[in-house]
């Protein structure tokens, strides 16, 4: 379709971003797993695992949200000579990405069978709970789509909603269970941050992925495990971000071409 | 069959002055209120009511002073804007060719400048796989094709842009003003193949200043003048009344 046509195209653009999107992930798994043998001494199992799968979906997040910021504004020209569904370019910032986390991911899936088992010899295995990914990652994506449309939108008309977009991921990268563990929180904060799309993808895709673990004994005795309904309320959020993405979009996107 | 049908067209810009173009400024406007008096919104008006109609494979001119409509009468068309008022309706395939180097990205090549215009005009994978080698030798750019349009010439822009509009197999093409560019040579390729789209009995709108083209091309004009369709019918009617109109304003 016309989508990935345009997708390969942006995507070569960046020419070294091929080769880029492989190197990108790996370098920041090699990093994690340096610093959490080497610098944080941590005694808990393949805590590096953990890190970088949260990583993985988080980077998609912000990258996702960054680009779209400029998705509109930087086709200008282009937007304002031919027709075309002008969503697709937000959109295509989507798609490409979405092209990197799944490039990252093989680097995790790959991290956890044969890196690890190189190193300690104890492989991360893979339980049913995996399927649990269809409705996370769908989650990920309708969050992702919706959230571009609005920003792409929006940065059209301001430009400096880029810069805020940058400030509050920032933010929200402390408002997410990406640096430190979802099960050290106490379960007033945990649930708070499961209410989030952010912070639900991120949790519930380190749990379908890999064993649980007591991370702080003392908070919480036991892991908590992957949790459906959380998921489900994340999939019913995002599909109404997406909704009121495309809404808003549809409602300026003729307006577009004449602020460009 | 009609090809192409306005009726009633109106687009009228809002246009702020001072419009706050960040958030940061937007804030401030907030707190000032001379700075708000100042932006009030003055309405622009491009279009003012115009109709018309183009019979498929048909070609018609359209000329008029710089400002009276003319490009804002082919974008809407063109669906780049939406109408204030009225309705602007195509049938079939329409490429444009609306301005030099329109759409194109300056960093990227001709040949990658080349697939994107082509698959956001709906084309598929195999038609610019075909297309392309075609689109090229029009262009004469063969060897030019793999560098960044950043280093065209205008000239070459401007054969870039109209091959592909040519080549995107349209039912309906609309081009704005920017054959002026090319040299004499590249010129009468242009309008030859305008013939063959002609002969092909394919729908043609342009916008140009060269009166000669005008009427070797279009057998129908229409003159603009301030967003008004100031008249319409054949060339050398239309032509005349527009030397007179020009010479007393």
């Amino acid at each position: 379709m016309l989508i990935r046509r345009e997708l390969r195209l942006r995507y070569k653009n960046s020419a070294l971003g091929l080769l880029w999107s492989l190197v990108n992930p790996v370098v920041q798994c090699l990093m994690i797993w340096y610093l959490v043998r080497n610098v944080w001494k941590l005694p808990l199992q393949n805590y590096s695992a953990y890190l970088f799968a949260a990583f993985v979906p988080w980077t998609f997040f912000s990258m996702t949200l960054l680009d779209a910021c400029f998705s509109i504004r930087v086709a200008g020209p282009l937007v304002k000579k031919i027709y075309f569904p002008r969503e697709l370019l937000p959109l295509v910032s989507v798609g490409a990405n979405f092209i990197h986390f799944l490039i990252a991911f093989a680097v995790f899936v790959v991290y956890s069978q044969i890196g690890l088992q190189l190193a300690y010899g104890q492989p991360v295995r893979f339980e049913a709970r995996v399927l649990w990914l269809v409705p996370i990652l769908a989650t990920m994506l309708l969050t992702a789509t919706g959230l571009s449309l609005l920003l792409a939108c929006l940065n059209c008309f301001y430009e400096d909603v880029k810069y805020l977009v940058q400030t509050l991921l920032q933010l929200l990268l402390f408002a997410t269970p990406v640096l430190y563990q979802a099960d050290s929180l106490s379960d007033a904060r945990y649930v708070i941050t499961q209410l989030s799309p952010f912070g639900v993808v991120v949790t519930q895709f380190q749990k379908a992925l890999l064993p649980m673990q007591a991370f702080a004994p003392r908070v919480l005795e036991y892991p908590r495990p992957l949790d459906p309904k959380f998921i489900l309320l994340g999939l019913a959020v995002s599909c109404l971000i997406a909704c009121v993405g495309f809404r808003v979009f549809d409602r300026y996107k003729w307006d577009l071409a004449e602020h460009l | 069959m009609v090809a192409i049908a306005v009726s009633q067209l109106t687009k009228v810009f809002r246009v702020q002055h001072y419009r706050a173009t960040t958030v940061k400024r937007a804030l401030v406007q907030w707190f000032n209120s001379e700075r708000r008096a100042l932006n009030r919104a003055r309405e622009q008006v491009a279009l003012d009511n115009v109709s018309f109609t183009v019979e498929a494979g048909e070609t018609v001119g359209v000329i008029g002073r710089n400002g009276s409509g003319k490009s804002t009468l082919l974008a809407t068309l063109a669906k780049v804007y939406r109408p204030t008022r009225g309705t602007s309706a195509c049938v079939g395939r329409v490429t444009t060719l609306l301005e030099l180097g329109g759409g194109f990205h300056p960093d990227l090549t001709g040949d990658e400048n080349l697939h994107v215009i082509c698959a956001l005009m709906g084309m598929s994978r195999r038609e610019i796989a075909a297309s392309r080698d075609a689109i090229i030798a029009f262009a004469e750019l063969e060897e030019a094709i793999d560098t960044p349009v950043r280093t065209f010439s205008s000239g070459m822009v401007m054969r870039l842009g109209f091959a592909i509009a040519i080549h995107g197999r349209p039912e309906v093409l609309l081009v704005d003003e920017a054959l002026a560019v090319g040299d004499e040579a590249f010129q009468e390729k242009c309008y030859q193949r305008i013939e063959q789209l002609q002969r092909e009995g394919k729908t043609i709108l342009f916008v140009t200043h060269d009166l000669t083209a005008l009427r070797r091309v279009a057998p129908r004009t229409l003159w603009l003048e301030h967003g008004r369709l100031q008249l319409e019918g054949p060339t050398p009617l239309v032509l005349e009344a527009y030397r007179a109109g020009s010479h007393h304003a």
